[in-house]
């Protein structure tokens, strides 16, 4: 008997498969291996299933079951035998498990899972507490959320709430201009407070004097006007907002070319959305051009929101 | 000839099932002093697992330490482990599925794994002339695959027929019912064999037949 086609090439990729070797972890690959091990060992084992509610959901309905048969069943009604199911035993649900707290104390980012499909990213100093199934509490520094498709997480601090649907954000304690937490969302759908948050954007949105104010107080007397930051970020959103509206309106290329001026303020807090928005909208007219924008963005923005869209633009078109 | 400060420990035997048993069972009780045991005991079939199926735009130490959380999640729920390597390593593929779907890298899965490829170019430790042209051939079948239209046929094939994952991991690495991953899996060696059909030359080869 001879073997299918099929057969005979999975027989030799097989034979590939065996002689491919593992590759050696450096010791900071492995300490960071570790560190993630024992972040992950740490989680509180989940409680099991409580049971108590559907036992008593059994016993009552068995009651009322029987109750119901004694009426049907029964010719006077008025003195009716009523069976009585036996009192339900004292249950006592289990305790919760106890609050836990998980603190990065190594050099560098460190991550965990916590709960399927949920990972946590912990920035150096960040501290969690109570990392469960569907929500962790932030108490310091900077924590990410990143959740598979089809799945929920909440991330607390003590003045906000963000809620991940299918995405990653980032939640700072104490980064936002007036001092209260900062959220960043990343992809996916966020929600801070109950309010959608778009990609890209942060939370609270801070008017930039603000910032500085906090930062330095202004002297009090100011010789000369000069332009300042907060009108220089005004004109980039006027131009970001038009360019949207000119790309939806099927005017890519005035589009891109509006994007390209708020590229010239290489600081500009657009930058890293004007460059993702460029690549795309340029793929169908200039791949070229295209290809110039995700390198760019790569370069820049090595972990930004944009990254699948330009490395599946580079790797599509090599 | 060597000399010991303090006499060697006599040497025992441990089961490999025991000593994985009891690591599961640390893990399932959060006992966070094992860390470096199952560090050391998963490392490399885990490392292993992620070369043979990810694409080289992934990185290699991100989905290690992202598969070992996941592991120690998955082990918490105390699944029914016949083999832990093998548990191991489809939690890896799980993972780097979930990885390249969300990075939509979809299409490379399996077919350009570094791993796989790193063998078909590394220099032979046989030697001969056939082993070269059988890699070269090997290599040729693989961009034949990589080119095939329905690649979540041929990921199925790869899965099955290659890295030997059964039918019901197979749906839970690509988040499928078992049915159609049996479905995929009979479409996808059709699909192999039509296109291999095309190329004789390569079958050849692989037969052993060239002169």
């Amino acid at each position: 008997m001879t073997k299918t086609d099929d057969r005979l090439v999975a027989e030799a990729l097989t034979k590939v498969a065996a002689e491919v070797s593992p590759v050696e972890d450096g010791p900071e690959a492995r300490a960071r291996h570790l560190a993630a091990l024992s972040a992950a060992l740490a989680v509180p084992v989940a409680a099991p299933p409580r049971r108590w509610p559907t036992v008593v959901l059994a016993l009552a309905a068995g009651a009322l079951l029987a109750v119901g048969a004694g009426l049907l069943f029964s010719s006077r009604p008025s003195a009716a035998p009523v069976a009585v199911a036996p009192p339900a035993p004292p249950l006592t649900p289990p305790s919760p498990p106890e609050p836990t707290e998980l603190e990065n104390v190594t050099e560098a980012a460190m991550a965990v899972s916590a709960a399927p499909g949920v990972r946590l990213e912990l920035d150096r100093g960040a501290r969690v507490t109570r990392p469960g199934e569907t929500s962790a509490r932030v108490l310091r520094g900077a924590v990410a959320a990143e959740v598979v498709a089809g799945r929920e997480y909440r991330l607390e601090s003590l003045d906000t709430s963000v809620t991940v649907r299918g995405g990653r954000a980032r939640l700072t304690v104490g980064a936002g201009c007036d001092g209260r937490s900062r959220v960043e969302a990343l992809s996916g759908a966020v929600e801070v407070a109950g309010e959608p948050l778009a990609v890209g954007s942060t939370w609270p949105r801070c008017e930039r004097a603000q910032v500085k104010d906090k930062a330095s107080p202004r002297p009090a007397l100011t010789p000369t006007p000069t332009p300042t930051p907060q009108s220089a970020l005004e004109r980039e959103n006027a131009l970001y907002l038009e360019a949207l509206t000119l790309q939806r309106a099927g005017q890519t290329r005035q589009a891109v070319a509006l994007l390209d001026q708020v590229l010239t303020n290489r600081a500009s807090p657009l930058a890293e959305a004007a460059l993702a928005h460029k690549l795309k909208w340029l793929t169908p007219l200039d791949l070229t051009a295209a290809k110039a924008a995700a390198t760019e963005y790569l370069q820049r923005f090595p972990r930004g929101f944009g990254r699948a869209d330009a490395e599946t633009l580079l790797l599509e078109h090599p | 000839m060597l000399a010991f400060a303090t006499p060697p420990r006599p040497l025992r035997l441990v089961r490999e099932r025991d000593a994985d048993e009891a690591l599961i069972d640390a893990v399932a009780r959060g006992d966070a002093t094992q860390a470096a045991a199952l560090y050391e005991r998963l490392r490399a079939p885990i490392s292993r697992a992620i070369r043979r199926v990810a694409p080289p735009s992934l990185e290699h130490e991100d989905l290690v330490q992202q598969t070992f959380a996941e592991l120690v999640t998955a082990l918490r729920k105390r699944p029914a482990v016949r083999n832990l390597d093998a548990f191991a390593a489809g939690v890896a593929t799980r993972t780097v599925f979930q990885r390249v779907r969300r990075t939509k890298l979809e299409a490379r899965f399996c077919v350009s794994a570094e791993g796989m490829l790193d063998v078909l170019e590394g220099p032979s430790s046989e030697g001969p002339h056939e082993t070269t042209a059988r890699r070269q051939a090997l290599r040729k079948v693989l961009e034949l695959l990589g080119a095939l239209p329905n690649q979540a046929r041929v990921q199925v094939f790869l899965l099955h027929d290659v890295h030997g994952f059964e039918l019901s991991e197979i749906a839970e690495i690509l988040d499928i019912t078992a049915a159609n991953a049996q479905s995929r899996l009979v479409r996808g060696r059709g699909d192999v064999q039509e296109a291999l059909a095309q190329r004789p030359e390569l079958l050849a080869v692989l037969r052993g037949e060239t002169p």
